[in-house]
């Protein structure tokens, strides 16, 4: 396993963690714990991916992970969990997938069917598509199991 | 014995305009549907309704409170500000520490009416928003001009996004003419052959404009019964997207890459 590589992965993670928090205006103070959230997020993602879990799957376990660390640190603070969620999940976001999906969308417009833009489009359409419902997913799921009904603060 | 009264009691006014004046801070500001909901009901019992429900659409929302044996309904528009979790923060902090007693309800309605609005300055936000792209270029395995590159061109973004929404234009403008102004800068460096994988530095900097708390928000309002504002927060998302990748392309048609 290469802990180096991860452990340096995790730590450019938590930058645009903090960075997207900046821009959703989050207080100051709590931009550490977006910082935290970020890191946990892509360390949970880049470990499991490590010992061969599928992406989306890896994805959505990271997401349940830092929306329960969001609820732990939303009951201390009393604000809502979503403050830092949102931020700690940002970089998850399939950006490369969806990329490669418009490129090969608009070269099957332009250049008519090929069976290698096809490929390409679909996969990666795929790929970007589960991996964004596992991130929504994974973040709703303490409010669906266990604060049925009921706010966390 | 019935008389029939057209006015409202000064108190129940004064708690019907509280609790919509918080749930219109708190749509406009970006905050999920079952949050709003939640304190807008909460904020009216502090305040000594009977009972309260809302209905909530992607720009108003209407507002029904029972109190002394009467119905009051009031509808508010509410545009979107953009995310501000501040203002959430906020007035979520200030009914929360009303009902655990830490407070009176004078001072929760003087936070909630005070509640500031402080934003980012620019000078912060897009050098900020310029590193994270940076580092999702990093993470896709870019090196030091590709990185450099990444900067620069999702700062410049961010500075042209913050300006049109600024001055009032359609978000969907202001996504479209930065993901243009974005994908160009990354687009000339890539031309000339700044650094190892050029393209990098393209998909890094749009990336600065996902739009993430929609998405987020509309997966969990239609999760929890709101579906209506779930599909709205979709679609809105969903636009934003097309704007940033017709942005992107029109960009790339223009240097021919």
């Amino acid at each position: 396993m290469n802990t180096f590589k991860i452990i340096t992965e995790c730590l450019f993670a938590a930058v645009p963690a903090v960075g997207f928090a900046v821009a959703f205006n989050v207080p100051p103070k709590y931009l550490k714990f977006c910082a935290i959230g970020g890191a946990l997020g892509f360390l949970v993602r880049s470990v499991m991916m490590e010992y061969g879990v599928q992406i989306s799957l890896a994805t959505f376990t990271a997401s349940i992970l830092v929306s329960f660390y969001a609820v732990l640190w939303a009951q201390k603070s009393m604000a809502h969990p979503r403050v830092i969620s949102v931020a700690s999940i940002i970089p998850m976001i399939p950006g490369v997938y969806a990329y490669k999906t418009m490129i090969a969308i608009v070269e099957l417009a332009n250049r008519g069917y090929d069976m290698a833009m096809m490929q390409s489009a679909v996969e990666n359409g795929l790929k970007t598509f589960f991996i964004l419902g596992a991130i929504a997913f994974g973040l709703a799921i303490p409010g669906l199991l266990i604060y049925r009904g009921k706010p966390v603060v | 014995m019935n008389t029939a009264e057209t006015t409202v009691s000064p108190e129940l006014e004064r708690c019907i305009q509280l609790v919509i004046f918080l749930g219109s801070r708190l749509l406009e500001s970006g905050a999920e549907s079952n949050l709003i909901r939640e304190l807008m009901l909460r904020t009216s019992r502090i305040m000594g309704a009977d009972d309260t429900e809302i209905s909530l659409s992607s720009s108003s929302m209407v507002l029904t409170v029972y109190k002394d044996s009467r119905w009051t309904t009031l509808t508010s528009r509410c545009p979107e500000r953009g995310v501000n979790m501040n203002v959430v923060t906020q007035l979520q902090q200030a009914v929360v520490h009303c009902e655990r007693g830490n407070i009176t309800r004078d001072e929760m309605e003087q936070r909630i009416k005070n509640v500031s609005a402080m934003r980012y300055p620019l000078w912060i936000t897009a050098p900020a928003i310029g590193l994270s792209c940076a580092f999702f270029s990093l993470l896709a395995g870019g090196d030091i001009p590709v990185f450099i590159t990444t900067f620069i061109a999702a700062s410049v973004g961010r500075i042209v996004f913050t300006v049109l929404n600024r001055d009032r234009f359609n978000p969907v403008i202001g996504s479209f003419a930065a993901a243009f102004i974005c994908t160009l800068l990354a687009g000339f460096a890539m031309l000339k052959h700044f650094g190892a994988e050029p393209e990098t530095a393209v998909y890094s900097a749009v990336l600065m404009l996902v739009p993430g708390f929609p998405l987020v928000n509309s997966f969990s309002d239609m999760l929890k019964g709101f579906k209506n504002m779930g599909v709205a927060r979709l679609v809105s998302a969903t636009l934003l997207t097309l704007a940033t990748a017709l942005g992107i392309l029109s960009a790339m048609g223009l240097l021919g890459i």
